[in-house]
């Protein structure tokens, strides 16, 4: 049988216009008469706000200042509604958006940005998130800074542990990193011919979109409609709402089409980042190199906002024990509100950061053990068979030992 | 603000004389950006990037003649000698192939930046730096330069570079540590010109430095100590002993201190190995 | 306002501008050449590279009033309808194209690269690309397209059927 598809290279559907310099992204629209939006965004971690936008509001073109008061539902966030549209009182980030101003050009916005008047009372910020996770620290949200717990537990890990013939105990730390997409975020907001309120954007997830916009403007969901047009990459930092409602709640109230481009500057301020992590590891071996134990706890930063943090944090422990057969476990991860730029989704979803910690502790205990990175691994790895960390018996398909042996030959 | 497509220095020196906030554009890859952070206060913008005397690049007799506002790529298109290597491999790092189309040596002086790449090696080779003003023409040794631009050149024009060849017994390197290959500002840098006699011993010697002070300079304590010695490795050992001494104290309490005295190992080494290399070839 | 003269992909324009703007502002908020992208306007990123007089520039850091008299080709220019250039042919052929915000200004990169040196080496294509960022594809498929695209100028590659 000739398959048509499979074990052939297929060009891309979009391809031809992406070459050709046709493909729209948001910022490529442009439309007669359209109105330009710009943010307000907080300059201190935390702080309790006070916000003046009468002088600015007075500035010849500028159209309207939205703020906190202009919004019916002022809360939003993938998981846990945690994010305002404008801050109210308190600002828990360095870019938390605080208004929305809508003016005739973007020269004039930014005018009017400068002529808002923010009093700041500062607070001291909360940046460790060890510090966070303490009873007496400053709360970011509600009574706790601990978004979420998550726990797995396979045998008796402390008793193997203390029974095994070496043990490598360490801490593995690494930090938070912007997705750097190469298009920047941009949208425009208008009302299509039926009244419903659209917004073309560059989204990973329309259908949320579609429904934050819904909650936060208090509409049925059957009068907002998501265009998604061309994405430019977006690696997890296009799943949580940036401009999707400021441009809905302006098009709504205005009846105007309006446009939005975030600089480079704004983007890295306004989306998430990749959670930093600390993860304090011990892992246990015997005489020949089989591993007999694994103890982790995994913080992760989420910053100011949870976005996708139980998530995050519960595929890091998960996969904290990597691809190797540990008969004992137990990891506790966390995920922790501080101050730091807010934290979510990117590539590996908290899977990528716990390999910096589980494999350097490999090649810690084949140090040890005189024995090289590749036997020792190969001793561990999971095989057809096996049964992971987390109960998952693998009863097919598990080629590790194949790509293990074919990159050493 | 307004601006202006000058067509000529003297027109352009009269512009920057009547108008007190204008400021030169040519290449225009640093002060664009600087314009759009609203980190400059500028009202007058005169363009020099058309002035056809400034866009020249010659060789009369021993000496290059390099137009202030000539593109690096059209600089490295010039064809230079084997020993001048160093001067090569400094423009070709710099930015990337957009910005070497566009960015000029002027420019690159001009804004008195201490990772400034072509410095360096201008320092090393002991070029000439041809200034204009309204009031006066002037030709400033580059070791005199920041000095006399102090914070910057206002009211006045870089004209021309010019430096003479070097002799075959003599070899210009350059090196320099970035983050990576392209678009890396120069976290420290280093250009060594040495003239060796037939004893192999060194005749002359001038180190230039990059990003390790205020402006790149000569390091003279490291050339004083090293004349006419032997190029070796005790010379080299000498040498990074010495500049890093030199950075100890200049860089005192910065946060970059630890990592500059390790860096030096390797930017001043490869320097000093690649000019052995060349002798050797000899 | 000032006004301008420039040719833009074959075709002569004056046109009335702003002091403030730049180069890529008047290819894109003027003739609407949106295939030219803005990704950080600071030079970093090289989304949106055009050719000046023959080089390869960000239009980002270039000032509109600079370019008077001056010719620009953007990737608008490469092609004409779906009859699209060797370079565009490679990058689809090679899969170098995914979000695709890179992709003008790295095809680009890539003429600069190829009218200089029909058969460059992947260091010098690697050079050549040294000014443009991609995020998704890792450059391997681009390099490779570009290699591809210098087979079709030098006629050791065909284009596939």
């Amino acid at each position: 049988m000739e398959l048509k598809h499979i074990g052939n290279s297929i060009d891309r559907i979009d391809s031809l216009a992406k070459v050709t310099g046709k493909a729209m992204y948001p910022q490529d629209y442009y439309v007669d008469n359209m109105l330009y939006g710009k943010t307000l965004r907080s300059i201190y971690p935390f702080a309790k706000i006070n916000i003046d936008t009468r002088e600015a509001q007075n500035l010849p073109g500028v159209i309207r200042i939205f703020t906190h008061n202009d919004v019916p539902n002022n809360a939003h966030g993938v998981l846990h509604k945690d994010q305002l549209v404008f801050c109210k009182d308190i600002v828990r980030r360095i870019g938390d958006p605080i208004a929305f101003v809508v003016a005739e050009t973007e020269k004039i916005c930014e005018e009017a940005i400068e002529k808002i008047k923010v009093q700041y009372e500062i607070m001291k910020p909360v940046l460790d998130p060890i510090e966070a996770m303490k009873e007496d620290s400053i709360k970011i949200h509600g009574d706790s800074n601990i978004v979420y717990h998550f726990k797995l537990r396979k045998g008796d890990a402390l008793r193997a542990l203390e029974e095994s013939y070496f043990v490598a105990t360490n801490t593995y730390k690494t930090h938070s990193i912007d997705h750097a997409f190469l298009q920047p975020e941009a949208g425009i907001g208008y009302l299509d011919e039926n009244g419903n309120i659209a917004v073309i954007v560059a989204t990973q997830y329309p259908h949320y979109d579609r429904e934050e916009i819904a909650y936060c403007l208090n509409l049925p969901i059957e009068n907002i409609r998501i265009i998604n047009s061309n994405v430019g990459g977006a690696f997890g930092g296009r799943e949580d709402i940036t401009l999707q409602v400021h441009l809905a709640l302006a098009a709504k109230t205005l009846n105007r089409v309006i446009k939005c481009v975030y600089s480079r500057e704004e983007s890295f301020l306004a989306h998430s980042k990749r959670h930093a992590m600390i993860m304090n590891y011990s892992t246990g071996v015997d005489k020949e190199g089989y591993l007999t134990a694994v103890k982790a706890e995994i913080i992760g930063d989420t910053g100011a906002y949870a976005s996708w943090a139980d998530n995050v944090l519960r595929k890091a422990g998960v996969h904290a024990t990597g691809p190797y057969i540990v008969p004992n476990v137990m990891v506790d991860s966390y995920a922790v509100y501080t101050n730091n730029p807010y934290a979510g989704a990117m590539r590996g979803f908290g899977a990528t950061q716990v390999a910096v910690a589980y494999e350097q502790q490999m090649d810690i205990l084949a140090r040890e053990l005189k024995m090289s990175p590749v036997e020792i691994r190969l001793k561990n790895i999971l095989k057809v068979g096996s049964i992971t960390s987390t109960g998952q018996l693998l009863n097919n398909s598990v080629p590790l030992e194949n790509c293990l042996r074919s990159v050493t030959e | 603000m307004k601006v202006y497509k000058s067509n000529s220095v003297e027109e352009t020196l009269e512009i920057l004389k009547s108008a007190p906030k204008s400021k030169i554009i040519s290449g225009g890859t640093d002060l664009i950006i600087e314009l759009r952070n609203h980190n400059s206060d500028v009202d007058y913008l005169v363009d020099i990037s058309s002035i056809e005397e400034l866009k020249k690049i010659e060789k009369v007799n021993d000496e290059y003649i390099i137009g202030s506002a000539v593109p690096f790529s059209d600089i490295l298109n010039f064809k230079f000698p084997d020993n001048l290597k160093g001067f090569v491999n400094a423009l070709n790092q710099i930015g990337s192939p957009q910005i070497r189309n566009r960015g000029t040596i002027g420019g690159n002086l001009a804004n008195a930046s201490t990772s400034a790449d072509s410095a360096p090696v201008l320092l090393a080779l002991d070029a000439k730096v041809g200034i204009s003003t309204g009031d006066f023409e002037k030709e400033v040794s580059m070791t005199d330069f920041y000095d006399f631009i102090g914070e910057g050149l206002y009211h006045g024009i870089i004209t021309y570079i010019k430096f003479k060849e070097i002799p075959l017994n003599s070899y210009l390197s350059f090196e320099k540590l970035g983050y990576r290959k392209s678009l890396a500002i120069s976290k420290l840098s280093i250009s060594t010109n040495i003239t060796l006699n037939e004893n192999f011993e060194i005749e002359k010697i001038f180190v230039a430095s990059g990003a390790i002070g205020k402006y790149p300079m000569r390091e003279y304590e490291v050339e004083s100590k090293i004349i006419s010695q032997p190029l070796n490795e005790n010379i080299i050992q000498l040498s990074i002993e010495t500049m890093k001494e030199i950075i100890s104290e200049r860089l005192k309490g910065r946060s970059s201190l630890n990592y500059k005295l390790s860096a030096i190992e390797y930017v001043l080494r490869s320097c000093l190995e690649e000019s052995i290399q060349y002798f050797k070839r000899c | 306002m000032i006004n301008l003269k420039i040719n833009v992909n074959n075709t002569d324009y004056e046109i009335e501008i702003d002091e403030e703007k730049r180069l890529i502002d008047l290819l894109r908020d003027e003739l609407r050449l949106t295939g030219v992208k803005e990704g950080c306007s600071e030079g970093e990123c090289g989304a949106c590279s055009v050719i000046l007089d023959g080089k390869l520039v960000n239009s980002c850091l270039i000032m509109a009033f600079q370019v008077n008299d001056s010719k620009v080709v953007t990737i608008e220019g490469l092609s004409e309808g779906d009859n699209i250039n060797y370079i565009q042919k490679a990058f689809i052929e090679a899969g170098a194209v995914q979000c695709g915000y890179c992709t003008p200004g790295m095809i680009l990169a890539a003429k600069a690269i190829l009218d200089k040196n029909p058969n460059p080496s992947r260091e010098e294509i690697r050079m050549g690309i040294s000014g443009n960022l991609c995020r998704c594809t890792g450059y391997e498929k681009i390099v490779e397209a570009i290699e591809l695209a210098g087979g079709y100028l030098n006629g050791t590659k065909t284009y596939r059927e």
